[in-house]
């Protein structure tokens, strides 16, 4: 019995301690930001019409709304994490869109070659 | 020290098999396995080449979902993490991709510029040995011109502003009054002809020239006549019709002098005027006619 109470005690302590920590984490504006930037530079590249990278642009829109959702209520790291993940998405539409936009004209510049020079 | 080595060694082991034991009672979420298949095929790929960087930033991430794998499974941090990890992979693998498309163009364009400058260079060459070609079937056919004078007695052979002028007696042509080509001297422009086929693209002007004896009109009929005839004949042999005009001039243009017997022989003659290659007008005695500077009234 004794032990169980130093138990308790113990997870209590540790539990304050914990919502100490998250009501310490300030809110994740920085993040936040930097994801929503990261999003804005994948749709102006055209990520919105190359079917991957749309995916992960949709992908990212969605998280950053989760993370908005959850740093109103007060989810600090949660948010901040999910922030990440809409980083994390919305760089790989960027460089989704790009790879296609590249790949494309690799294409195009094989396709001009090999087409039939004029003869003079 | 022995005592206590051999009492913490089975500690350590027992904490070790407890954190695996741990381990092994939550396996690790989806995203996780996501995020090591991730960086494992990422790893084998172009990227590692390619991009190390990016591969690197993969591989950190991974090591932090690990990480929190190890102290807590089951936490929505791990999987976060996770997820994070699993997009650094496939970006290092799409800025890869990027890398090897701009790579793939780079090389098609140098292609490119490589296969139209060869094919200029043959262009060149092949323009240049056209040209050469060209010079020497021209030299060649002046040469034949040229040449002619000493090939075929009694032609005299000048060059002068109209261009090429060759010269053949009345009497090595034509029988006395008459019009037709003498039989004896169809040779003779049999190879008149041949030094002209290769002037085929030039103009040529056959000019029939009499004596001062005898009337104008009679003079300028015959004169016309016999050019016609050397025309005629010259085109059996194969010059192009439309580039070879016959004109008669009577007695005028004279060469010798009319009060004597050779200068009268000489001024009974055909010249057969073969214009420069330039292409450029000739100074034509037809043209001069049909200026108002007819000869024959002069």
């Amino acid at each position: 019995m004794r032990i169980c109470k130093a138990v308790t005690v113990f997870a209590v302590l540790l539990a304050s301690v914990g919502a100490m920590a998250c009501a310490g984490a300030p809110p994740p504006t920085d993040r936040m930001a930097s994801a929503e930037a990261e999003a804005r530079a994948a749709q102006a590249v055209g990520a919105e019409k190359v079917p991957q990278a749309d995916l992960e642009y949709r992908l990212a829109t969605e998280q950053l709304a989760k993370g908005r959702s959850l740093m109103k209520d007060g989810e600090n790291e949660a948010a901040a994490r999910m922030f990440e993940r809409a980083n994390a998405d919305a760089e790989l539409a960027l460089e989704l869109a790009r790879q296609d936009a590249a790949r494309r004209e690799a294409a195009n510049v094989g396709k001009a070659s090999a087409a039939p020079s004029m003869n003079p | 020290m022995k005592i206590r080595r051999s009492i913490l060694v089975p500690f350590g082991s027992i904490a070790a098999l407890g954190l695996a034991v741990a381990c092994a009672s939550s396996p690790p979420p989806k995203e996780l396995l996501d995020a090591r298949a991730a960086y494992l095929r990422v790893q084998g790929g172009p990227a590692a080449k390619l991009n190390p960087a990016n591969l690197h930033d993969a591989k950190v991430a991974l090591q932090r979902a690990e990480r929190s794998y190890a102290d807590d499974p089951d936490s929505q941090a791990t999987r976060d993490y996770a997820y994070v990890a699993e997009r650094k992979a496939a970006l290092a693998e799409a800025k890869a991709g990027t890398k090897q498309a701009q790579q793939d163009a780079e090389t098609a364009r140098v292609h490119a510029a490589e296969a139209a400058q060869a094919e200029l260079s043959q262009a060149r060459e092949r323009l240049e040995s056209e040209k050469k070609a060209r010079k020497m079937a021209e030299q060649r056919a002046r040469d034949a011109l040229n040449n002619l004078a000493t090939v075929a007695a009694n032609v005299a052979v000048k060059n002068d502003t109209r261009g090429t002028v060759i010269t053949i007696p009345g009497s090595v042509l034509f029988a006395s009054g008459k019009s037709e080509v003498l039989p004896g001297a169809q040779s003779k422009l049999d190879q008149v002809a041949e030094a002209l086929w290769d002037q085929a693209e030039r103009h040529i002007e056959i000019n029939g020239y009499t004596d001062s004896v005898g009337s104008q009109a009679k003079n300028q009929q015959l004169s016309k006549e016999r050019a016609d005839h050397v025309r005629d004949y010259l085109v059996s042999k194969g010059l192009p019709a439309e580039n070879v005009t016959a004109t008669g001039f009577g007695p005028a243009d004279p060469i010798a002098d009319n009060g004597t017997n050779p200068g009268r022989a000489m001024n009974r003659r055909v010249e057969i005027v073969v214009a420069p290659e330039s292409g450029t007008a000739p100074e034509s005695q037809a043209d001069k006619w049909k200026q108002g500077q007819n000869p024959a009234e002069r």
